[in-house]
């Protein structure tokens, strides 16, 4: 009888080295995305992507990181700096790796799990697979996914911080992807002065109010709340910059009822996103009031104070909880 | 006791060794294989590569890589399963691809299947995905979201080119230049399928002096998918 013990003894030990295995190993912890209770649900399927605190690190670190780039010196926030909203101020035109130059501005990143369509044109048809087009681009970081893969896999602690997001330490484009995703999913921005004025924490000066209808009656039809866009394509009157033929939309449908339709920029932000538009035309918020005001095709009139109280409402889109939040800095540890 | 003990875990040993082996898994009688070899005017490669003639020309294939996907099984003309996850990436240079394994799942004898060649709607646009479909497999368009459904490459002495190279990268999944196509394979009734992709079916309806590259989604693109379905058949027929 006496012989049940090592059995006993052997049993014990397997569970125990089963549990030390369970605790050390894969256990992702969920995030839920934060938003406000009166915006609509997210387009992006969760489900496929789970948020977890250890996906978005990963994501977020990636983002920083020149390992993207074929000489490692360009990382995603080279173009997309947090401060300024995500976007890459005072240039007109994107600058990428050897100081070579794009054809067109770098939008602001925020709010991206409701817009299903990426790029000014639209070129792009899902978050996940956004991060593939500056990473081929000769102009940005000229590098492949295939090479980058590679990299990553050799670089330390990147194998053991895979296996902690997705419970497997070799890298994957899939997992690189994802994880890319997660941390720009939380990129959301609703603490503006717009928004406490909505949940009735604040309230709007005299001018921003005469702003704010006169912004409901002449741009919001595409600047639609609460994000500012209404994700569509739209023909804002800009002409064509002779020097970079940019017909937006139309390059990818060669539909010619697309010539010319831009994907309608969010406004959130608006005061640090300068160079405003694709190109990057406009450096001040006044020249963009200019262009609405003159151009024939929207019929817009605007007096010159109407400006003013319209710019200032357009200033209480700025939201300085987003601009600097720490988790979205650079990640230092 | 001691040594009962030990046998038991000798039989477990044994047991796990055995569910691991291909060996094993091979005598799944539900199984069939689906053997795709692609030709040129009858030849086959030779390590990845087709040299063949052209009109009187010498033409070689370097890379053909593509895609085939929803594999649906029919008995009697009534539909009897479907492949789950059912994405396969098929490449010239790695002849282990060539072969698909599927399980239908019929008893015994299967009359039909059909098959996408390239990726559904669906797929293109529902995000990143791993295996067969990890965008890291260099089957996927990154400034114009979309899977390339199939690529073929390689050189013909009349291209106007530099190294007289052609470079076919089909996709698109969006009306009217949709490139997915639908093949059936009827009369089967073996457990091993031998299907011939005679590409001179493709060459002979395109001038290569003058189309000889195509990147994006066009109805060029379009065209040439529906020419690549064309080149499938069961081998002997
Ligand atoms: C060289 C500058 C540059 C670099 C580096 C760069 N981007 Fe961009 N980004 C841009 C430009 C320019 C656009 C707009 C491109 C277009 O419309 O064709 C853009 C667009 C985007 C968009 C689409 C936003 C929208 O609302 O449509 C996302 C998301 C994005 N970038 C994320 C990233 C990520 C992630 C990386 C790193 C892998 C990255 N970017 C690297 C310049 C850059
Ligand atoms: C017909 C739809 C439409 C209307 C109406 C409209 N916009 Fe726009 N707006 C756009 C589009 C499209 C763009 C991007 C155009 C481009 O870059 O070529 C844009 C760009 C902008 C930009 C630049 C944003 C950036 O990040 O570069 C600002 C600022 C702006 N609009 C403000 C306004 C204001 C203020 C009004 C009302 C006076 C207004 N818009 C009315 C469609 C519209």
């Amino acid at each position: 009888m006496g012989n049940k013990l090592p059995l006993a003894v052997l049993f014990l030990g397997i569970l125990g080295m089963v549990l030390v295995a369970a605790v050390s190993a894969y256990s992702p912890e969920p995030v839920a995305l934060k938003y406000p209770e009166s915006w609509p649900t997210p387009t992006y399927d969760f489900t496929k992507n789970p948020l977890t605190k250890q996906g978005i690190e990963l994501g977020r670190r990636l983002f920083y990181d020149p390992i993207l780039s074929k000489d490692s010196t360009i990382s995603c926030s080279s173009c997309h700096l947090s401060y300024t909203a995500f976007t890459h101020v005072d240039h007109d035109l994107s600058h990428g790796i050897a100081d070579r130059i794009g054809t067109r501005n770098s939008p602001v990143l925020m709010n991206l799990a409701w817009v299903s369509s990426f790029m000014w044109d639209g070129a792009v048809n899902h978050l996940d697979m956004q991060a593939l087009a500056p990473i081929s681009s000769p102009v940005e970081m000229d590098e492949t996914i295939e090479n980058v893969v590679k990299k990553v896999q050799r670089s330390s602690p990147y194998p053991s911080l895979f296996y902690h997001a997705f419970g497997d330490s070799t890298v994957t484009g899939e997992h690189l992807l994802k994880a890319m995703a997660q941390f720009e999913l939380t990129l959301v921005s609703a603490n503006s002065k717009y928004d406490q004025v909505k949940r009735g924490e604040a309230a709007f000066t005299g001018q921003e109010n005469n702003g704010y209808m006169l912004f409901q009656k002449n741009c919001a039809r595409c600047h639609a709340e609460p994000f500012f866009t209404n994700h569509d394509f739209e023909k804002n009157g800009l002409p064509l910059d002779t020097t970079l033929h940019d017909f937006g939309r139309m390059v990818i449908t060669q539909l010619p009822t697309d010539s010319l339709k831009f994907k309608v920029p969010t406004l959130r932000n608006i005061e640090f996103s300068y160079p405003y538009m694709h190109d990057g035309r406009f450096r001040k918020l006044g020249d963009v009031m200019k262009h609405y005001t003159q151009s024939s095709q929207l019929n817009i009139e605007l007096s010159s104070n109407e400006k003013v109280d319209l710019t200032a409402f357009l200033l209480t889109l700025t939201d300085k909880e987003f601009l600097f939040n720490p988790d979205f800095a650079f990640p230092r540890n | 006791m001691k040594y009962h003990l030990k046998i038991s875990m000798a039989i477990l040993l044994a047991g796990l060794f055995l569910l691991h082996t291909p060996l094993f898994a091979q005598q799944n009688p539900q199984e069939i294989v689906l053997h795709i070899n692609p030709i040129l005017n009858g030849k086959s490669s030779n390590d990845g590569l087709i040299i063949s003639q052209l009109n009187g020309d010498s033409i070689a294939i370097h890379t053909l890589r593509f895609y085939l996907s929803n594999f649906v099984f029919y008995k009697n003309g009534k539909e009897i399963g479907r492949e789950k996850d059912s994405y396969h990436l098929l490449d010239m240079e790695d002849e282990s691809t060539l072969s698909i394994a599927i399980n239908p799942n019929t008893g015994d004898g299967l009359g039909a299947i059909r098959f996408d060649l390239g990726t559904d709607s669906l797929t293109n646009v529902s995000g990143a995905m791993g295996g067969d479909l990890d965008p890291a497999n260099g089957m996927y368009w990154a400034w114009n979201s979309g899977y390339i459904n199939f690529k073929i490459e390689g050189y013909y002495e009349k291209c106007p080119t530099r190294n007289h190279q052609f470079q076919f990268h089909i996709g698109g999944y969006l009306p009217p230049f949709k490139t997915v196509q639908t093949i059936e394979l009827t009369g089967l009734n073996k457990r091993e399928i031998w299907v011939d992709m005679e590409l001179s079916v493709f060459f002979e309806h395109i001038d290569l002096a003058k189309e000889h590259s195509i990147m994006s989604p066009s109805k060029a693109a379009a065209n040439l998918a529906q020419l690549l379905s064309k080149t499938f058949r069961i081998h002997g027929e």
